[in-house]
């Protein structure tokens, strides 16, 4: 615990979330996006107490592959050991501290601290401190562990990695709850499973980490912010004929009688499923839709040919609009956030299938291409404006409200999704009131985590 | 048409690739390129390896043809694309030409490139290598391949081609 955690006051966190669906109410207070000391407390309470997404097996397959990454603030090393076994370790060399890993990836089977020579296995096991037979230490040095400390959990579900610094954390299948019939809608496209297409193209944009966490469960933005991408699609039909190049329509996602479904589940996950939005023809997936069906049968077969989106809080996307994209928030500021984005595919798939899927995801996907970058502007637009002072409440999240209900509804049911609540119809509605579930779970965590680490002072 | 020739007449073609870009000229950019020109942007692995199939990995940039040029310079003038709103100004700097192999008709030249930009009251800069493959189009030399190694590609917020 950071020692200065000792003094820190209580705070009442509802205050910051104005949830009354039943008055018609749900915004929240702009502080969530612009102060710098409620940062620090989600770095705490939430990402440091949570569970927080570090990975997929599909990054690490060979022993003593390694990826690194961070908990909140704690910078960690994902590594595969030489048994096989995945485990979660501090990058922090127990006796200066220096981390002891700087490369984003690689493979090794020892991790050498450069500083003084410590050396650890790939399963953090310190194996030398160096010249410790002249080194004149005491008996209590020598009772230490000199390992590489390991993250307290590490749970996998289907590959996806989430990793916790609270030994006490629920367990991981609980705090996924439902959400994870969405990760299974990706999962079983192949009996393979997913593989992680290769080439890094990661961005940053100054921006709170919620609102990519928003933005991601957001069709209300397609029409306007995505405008440019719709207009140069319909003009590629136009001059290059349907089948060259092919995309996914966004123009027809809005206007179709394509329907949606939008799910809160608890602890802060939001789920969207759009039906008939675009041809389904025209995505990667469709080409295995017969062995998914015979598989799973025809409702699943069809949800993983669809438009879906789950956000698992509070920093893993996994979004099929255009195409289909994984994205790892890593929130580095109040204003300043990273997004390591990957291309998750079906093993298996065929080749002109994973070069259109390769295409999609540079067109739409990459802060190189033709989407993303309006919506990473947009965040830091939005950054900028929340700092009207004299506003304390957006009026972000109302759209759709009035049809919220608790439970599944008709289409949750023919795949086994449970949410607390749905939003469904017309996708017409491009709702917002999903928010509810994000920030109910944005304040459980805050809270819990608070009389979590508070209890724990002396 | 002599060593010196052959790097003269591509060096011009490079610098003025970036002569067009910075002065927003995007039609004259635009005539740079073949019909069938590819333009890339191959991703890292690694610290020290590239992608090499961009049918397979990801890509930064692979545009296949004209087509993919003119519909990305029609985005980022059309005013609806915010990341482009208002452009950057930009000033590219082409150095170190050499010229890696020439024959009737055609070249390959390597070159290092930064592109320092504002906007927003904030600088920024790209750079790295190009290779560019030229072939002569009457009196003319023309882009038929344009391969750009991006060291920094940690992205800032936006990367559109007139920031390479």
């Amino acid at each position: 615990m950071d020692a200065r955690v000792r003094e820190t006051p209580l705070r009442d966190f509802s205050r910051y979330v104005d949830a009354r669906p039943e008055d018609g109410v749900l915004r929240m207070h702009l502080d969530l996006f612009r102060d710098p000391e409620l940062f620090e407390l989600e770095m705490r309470y939430i990402y440091e107490r949570s569970w927080v997404f570090v990975g997929h097996a599909a990054q690490i397959p060979q022993p003593h592959d390694f990826i690194t990454g961070v908990i909140g603030r704690t910078p960690i090393i994902l590594q595969r050991g030489g048994d096989g076994q995945v485990r979660a370790l501090l990058n922090h060399c127990s006796h200066r501290g220096a981390a002891v890993a700087t490369t984003q990836a690689g493979n090794t089977q020892r991790h050498k601290c450069p500083y003084h020579g410590w050396m650890f296995d790939s399963a953090g096991k310190c194996l030398q401190v160096a010249d410790e037979a002249s080194g004149g230490y005491t008996e209590a040095f020598r009772s230490l562990s000199h390992d590489l400390p390991q993250v307290a959990r590490l749970e996998e579900y289907r590959g996806f990695f989430f990793a916790s610094l609270n030994p006490q954390v629920m367990p991981l299948r609980e705090y996924l709850g439902s959400a994870a019939v969405f990760i299974d809608s990706w999962v079983d496209q192949s009996p393979q499973g997913l593989e992680v297409v290769r080439g890094d193209a990661n961005f940053t944009y100054g921006g709170n980490w919620k609102m990519v966490f928003e933005n991601c469960l957001d069709i209300y933005h397609a029409k306007t912010l995505h405008a440019s991408f719709g207009t140069m699609v319909m003009n590629r039909v136009k001059r290059q004929g349907k089948d060259s190049n092919r995309s996914v329509d966004l123009n027809s996602f809005i206007n179709a009688d394509a329907e949606v479904s939008y799910y809160t589940f608890p602890h802060g996950h939001g789920g969207m499923w759009l039906r008939g939005a675009g041809r389904r023809e025209d995505r990667p997936s469709y080409a295995l839709w017969q062995q998914m069906a015979e598989r799973f049968g025809e409702a699943k077969a069809d949800m993983m040919v669809s438009g879906r989106v789950v956000a698992i809080f509070p920093n893993i996307l996994l979004v099929e609009s255009a195409t289909f994209q994984m994205r790892l928030l890593r929130p580095v500021s109040v204003d300043k956030t990273e997004v390591y984005a990957f291309c998750l595919a079906p093993k298996g798939e065929p080749a002109p299938a994973r070069a259109l899927r390769i295409r999609q995801y540079e067109d739409f996907f990459s802060a190189t291409g033709v989407a993303t970058p309006d919506d990473t502007v947009i965040y830091e637009r939005c950054q900028m404006g929340d700092q009207a002072r004299s506003i304390e409440w957006n009026q972000g999240y109302h759209r759709g409200l009035a049809l919220m209900r608790e439970g599944p509804d008709e289409a949750a049911q023919t795949v086994g999704i449970e949410p607390l609540h749905s939003i469904s119809g017309n996708i017409g509605i491009q709702g917002e009131a999903v928010y509810l579930g994000v920030y109910q779970g944005w304040l459980e965590q805050m809270q819990r985590g608070q009389t979590d680490v508070l209890g724990m002072r002396p | 048409m002599s060593r010196a020739e052959a790097l003269a007449a591509g060096s011009e073609v490079l610098y003025r690739e970036g002569y067009y870009l910075d002065r927003q000229q995007w039609q004259d950019w635009l005539a740079l390129y073949t019909e069938d020109c590819v333009l890339w942007a191959p991703s890292w692995v690694g610290e020290h390896a590239q992608i090499t199939d961009p049918q397979s990995e990801i890509s930064l940039l692979y545009l296949a043809g004209h087509g993919r040029l003119l519909e990305r310079v029609e985005r980022f003038v059309s005013g609806a694309s915010p990341a482009s709103v208002p452009l950057p100004r930009t000033c590219h700097q082409v150095s170190n030409i050499l010229l890696l192999d020439h024959a009737e008709g055609r070249m390959t030249l390597h070159s290092s490139f930064r592109v320092d930009y504002f906007r927003n009251k904030q600088v920024g800069a790209f750079f790295g290598l190009y290779e560019h493959r030229l072939v002569a189009d009457g009196e003319a030399w023309r882009i038929a391949g344009k391969r750009i190694t991006l060291m920094n590609d940690f992205v800032p917020t936006v990367l559109d081609l007139y920031h390479v």
